[in-house]
C-alpha cells in the first residue's frame, strides 16, 4: 500500500509497479477512491494500493477518513511511504503518525534526482538507523531505483515474522523526528533559473499578459483551428459524414423495417446521428487535445501560479486561486470546467464554481459566434459585454453572502516548475480520453434517444410554443425560442441560430444585446448538465437550474427595459 | 495545539500580513482558529521557529519557506504572528488602517468640495 503526500509522484510509482494496466490517477488532490492493482514481485503476485495524497492521519476530510479505513481494515503486509526527497522534513509528521501504528515500513525517497540537482545528498544507512525503517531511493520518471525497492519489498514480504513488532519496539526506542529539521535553514534567494521563472511568473507586470496569451493561444489555435477545424473535420464530415453515417443508413434500410425504430437510430436527434456523432466526433477530439494541453500545464506546474494570480478577484465569489482553474477551463469548454471542479475542496466551492460556469461562462465556440453576430454593432456588443460582466460578478457575491457555511483560510503550495516529461503526458491524456468516453458516451446516448423521442411526438413544438410568451417579454420574436432550444443541444449552434435570424431580418439590433445575453447566461448545453448532474447530484444542479432560469430571466427583462428607456 | 504555544519573543511579534516583499522573519505562532488548517501548515512547514522570506505581496502573499514555496489568504497572514528579522520599520499599514485611511480622505474632498459650493 502507497502512502504519501499529495503530488509525490504515488501513481506513477504504483504504475510501474503493477505494469502498464494501471488505471493514471485523476486530477491531483482528486483521487477520492484508492487504485488497487497487481504487481509481480520476485515470483510471487501481490495486491498493490494507491490510495489519495494526504497531509495528515487524523481529521475529518473526506480522503483522510477513506485512507485511515483502509489501513484498519485491509492491515497491508507493508506500506511504502512515498515522500519527495527534497523535501523530507515535511512529511515526518505524517510518517510518524503512521509508524506509531506498526505496520511494516519502506521509506521510499522519490525524485531522488531532483534533490541531487538541489545539491541535498543523503547517507541511506544513516538514515534507516536513524529512523529504524528501511529506505530506497527511488526516481519514479527515470526509472531508478524501482529494482532495489522491488527486492527489498519482496524481502520484508517474505519474512515470516510481521516486522512491524520489531519496527515499533525500535521506534520506542529512538522516538522520531530529529528535533528542529522543519526550521532548517533557509535557503539564501538562488539565482537559479527555475527560481527566476518562478518570480517572473507569479509577477503581476508579466504573468498577467502572459496568462491570456497562453489561453488565448490554447483556446484560439489548439482547440479552435486545430481541434475544432481540422481534427472534428476530419473525423465528423469526413469519416461520419461520407463513411459511417451513408453506411449505417444503408444498413438500416436493409434490415429495419419499422420507420419508428429507423429514426430513433438515425433521425435527426437519432442514436447514432446524434448521439455517437455528437460524443465521438465532435466532442472527443476537442476533449483530447484539451487533455494534452491541460497534462502540459498540470505536469510544468503552471496552474498554481494562475491560481496565485487570479486569487483576489476570486475571492469576492467565494473561491479561492484554485477556483481559477475551472473557471478558465469553461471559457474552453463549460463540460471541461464542471469536471475540473473536483479540484476545489469544499461543497460549497464547488457548487459556487457550477454554477457559475454554467451561468455566465460561455464556451469558446459560443464566444466567437455571439462576439461575430454583435461585431457590426460595436455599441451592442459592449452592452452585451458590459451586462454579461456585471451579472456574473453580481450573481457570484450574492450567491457567496447567502450561502451557508464558510471556507476555510487559503494556503497553496507552488510545487516546482518542471520540464514535462512527454511519454507521462501522453500517458495521462490516452488514460483521461479513455476515461471520457467510458463515462460520458452512454449519457450521450440515452439523451439523443429522450431528444429523439420527444421529436418524434412533437413536444418539441409544444415546448417552443409554450416558451413564446414568456419571450415576448423580453421583446423577443417567438422564433427566437427555436434557438434557444438548440442553445440547449449545444451552444454554438444556438449563437449560428442568432446569426441566422439576424441576417434574415427578424431580429432587430436594438434586441439583439438582450437575446445574446439571455443566450450566454441561460442553462448550458446537453452535455455540461450531464456532467453537472453528476458531479453535483439531482438537487444541488436543480437548485443551480432554477437559480440560472431566474438569473439570466430577470437580467433579460431588466436589460430590455433599459434599452426601451433610453430608447437605444 | 503546538502552534499556539507563545514563545517568549511572541511580545514584539507582529502579523504577517504587515512585512513588505523582500523582507525575511521567523514564524513565532499561530493564533488559533477553526478556519485554520493547521494539518496542512504543519506539512508546509509553517511551524513556530521556521525562518521565511517574503517573495510578493500583491496580488496575494507569496512566501518561501526552507521546504516550501506557497501563496496565503490575507486573512491567514494576519493570524500569523512573526519575528521580523531585519528593518522591522519597514511595514505595511494594517487592513483596517488602510480603510479608515482612505475613508477619511474621501470625507476630507467631500468636506473641501461642498464647502466650495
Amino acid at each position: 500500500m502507497l502512502i504519501g503526500f499529495p503530488n509525490v509522484g504515488k501513481s506513477l510509482l504504483f504504475q510501474h509497479l503493477t505494469g502498464r494496466h494501471a488505471v493514471v490517477s485523476n486530477y491531483p488532490g482528486t483521487t477520492v477512491d484508492f487504485t488497487r492493482g497487481q504487481g509481480r514481485l520476485g515470483g510471487q503476485i501481490v495486491e498493490i494500493i494507491d490510495t489519495p495524497g494526504i497531509y495528515s492521519l487524523h481529521g475529518s476530510s473526506r480522503d483522510k477518513v477513506i485512507t485511515l479505513e483502509l489501513l484498519e481494515k485491509e492491515k497491508p503486509g507493508l506500506v511504502l511511504f512515498v515522500a519527495e526527497a527534497a523535501v523530507l522534513p515535511r512529511v515526518m509528521n505524517l510518517f510518524e503518525e503512521i509508524r506509531c501504528r506498526s505496520f511494516s515500513l519502506i521509506l521510499v525517497l522519490n525524485m531522488i534526482d531532483e534533490a541531487e540537482q538541489k545539491g541535498i545528498r543523503f547517507h541511506l544507512p544513516s538514515l534507516e538507523k536513524e529512523l529504524g525503517v528501511p529506505v530506497v531511493a527511488t526516481s519514479a520518471t527515470r526509472r531508478t531505483g524501482l529494482e532495489n525497492l522491488k527486492k527489498k519489498m519482496a524481502k520484508l514480504l517474505s519474512s515470516p515474522e510481521p516486522a512491524g513488532k520489531k519496527k515499533g519496539q525500535k521506534s520506542a526506542g529512538s522516538r522520531g523526528v530529529p528535533a528542529g529539521w522543519l526550521s532548517g535553514a533557509l535557503p539564501v534567494r538562488t539565482e537559479s533559473r527555475q527560481e527566476k521563472l518562478h518570480l517572473l511568473l507569479i509577477n503581476p507586470w508579466i504573468g498577467y499578459p502572459l496568462a491570456f496569451f497562453i489561453l488565448f493561444f490554447f483556446f484560439y489555435f489548439i482547440m479552435g483551428i486545430l481541434g475544432a477545424g481540422t481534427a472534428v473535420r476530419l473525423l465528423e464530415e469526413k469519416f461520419f459524414g461520407e463513411i459511417f453515417l451513408p453506411f449505417c443508413d444503408y444498413l438500416a434500410f436493409k434490415y429495419i423495417s419499422v420507420d419508428f425504430f429507423r429514426e430513433l437510430i438515425l433521425g435527426q436527434f437519432g442514436l447514432i446521428s446524434m448521439g455517437l456523432r455528437y460524443s465521438l466526433a465532435i466532442v472527443l477530439p476537442l476533449v483530447t487535445m484539451y487533455f494534452l494541453f491541460f497534462a502540459l500545464l498540470e505536469d510544468c506546474g503552471y496552474l498554481p501560479r494562475l491560481a496565485y494570480l487570479l486569487h483576489r478577484p476570486l475571492r469576492h465569489l467565494g473561491l479561492d486561486g484554485r477556483g481559477a482553474i475551472p473557471l478558465v477551463l469553461g471559457f474552453g469548454c463549460g463540460t471541461m470546467g464542471v469536471l475540473v471542479t473536483r479540484l476545489l475542496e469544499t461543497g460549497r466551492e464547488r457548487f459556487l464554481a457550477t454554477f457559475l460556469l454554467s451561468l455566465g461562462i460561455p464556451c469558446s465556440a459560443q464566444i466567437g459566434l455571439i462576439v461575430g453576430v454583435l461585431a457590426p454593432y460595436p455599441k451592442v456588443l459592449f452592452l452585451w459585454g458590459f451586462s454579461w460582466g456585471c451579472i456574473f460578478f453580481l450573481a457570484g457575491m450574492f450567491l457567496n453572502r447567502i450561502l451557508p457555511g464558510r471556507k476555510k483560510y487559503a494556503c497553496i503550495e507552488f510545487p516546482p516548475l518542471r520540464l514535462p516529461q512527454c511519454a507521462a503526458v501522453l500517458r495521462k491524456t490516452a488514460a483521461r480520453a479513455i476515461w471520457y468516453i467510458k463515462e460520458i458516451l452512454p449519457f450521450f446516448i440515452v439523451i439523443s434517444l429522450a431528444f429523439q423521442l420527444m421529436y418524434l411526438g412533437n413536444y418539441l413544438q409544444l415546448l417552443e410554443q409554450f416558451l413564446a410568451p414568456f419571450l415576448q417579454h423580453l421583446g423577443l420574436p417567438a422564433q427566437v425560442a427555436e434557438v434557444f432550444l438548440f442553445g440547449f443541444l449545444r451552444r454554438d449552434y444556438a449563437a449560428a441560430g442568432l446569426y441566422d435570424l439576424v441576417r434574415r431580418g427578424v431580429l432587430e439590433p436594438a434586441s439583439l444585446p438582450v437575446c445574446a445575453l439571455v443566450l450566454t447566461l441561460f442553462f448550458p448545453c446537453i452535455a455540461q448538465l450531464v456532467i453537472t448532474f453528476r458531479e453535483r447530484g439531482f438537487k444541488e444542479s436543480l437548485v443551480i437550474l432554477i437559480l440560472i432560469a431566474f438569473i439570466s430571466y430577470g437580467a433579460g427583462y431588466l436589460l430590455n427595459g433599459f434599452i426601451s428607456a433610453v430608447n437605444f | 495545539m503546538e502552534s499556539c504555544k507563545k514563545s517568549k519573543s511572541s511580545e514584539k511579534a507582529l502579523p504577517l500580513s504587515r512585512l513588505r516583499a523582500g523582507q525575511r522573519g521567523v514564524v513565532v505562532s499561530v493564533k488559533p482558529g477553526r478556519e485554520i488548517d493547521f494539518d496542512k501548515l504543519r506539512a508546509f512547514g509553517l511551524i513556530p521557529g521556521a525562518p521565511f522570506l517574503i517573495e510578493r505581496t500583491f496580488p496575494a502573499l507569496a512566501l518561501r519557506l526552507p521546504y516550501a514555496s506557497l501563496f496565503l489568504d490575507d486573512e491567514l497572514a494576519a493570524v500569523i504572528l512573526v519575528n521580523p528579522t531585519e528593518s522591522p520599520n519597514r511595514l505595511r499599514k494594517g487592513r483596517r488602517t488602510k480603510k479608515k485611511f482612505v475613508r477619511s480622505f474621501l470625507y476630507a474632498k467631500l468636506k473641501q468640495y461642498l464647502c466650495h459650493k
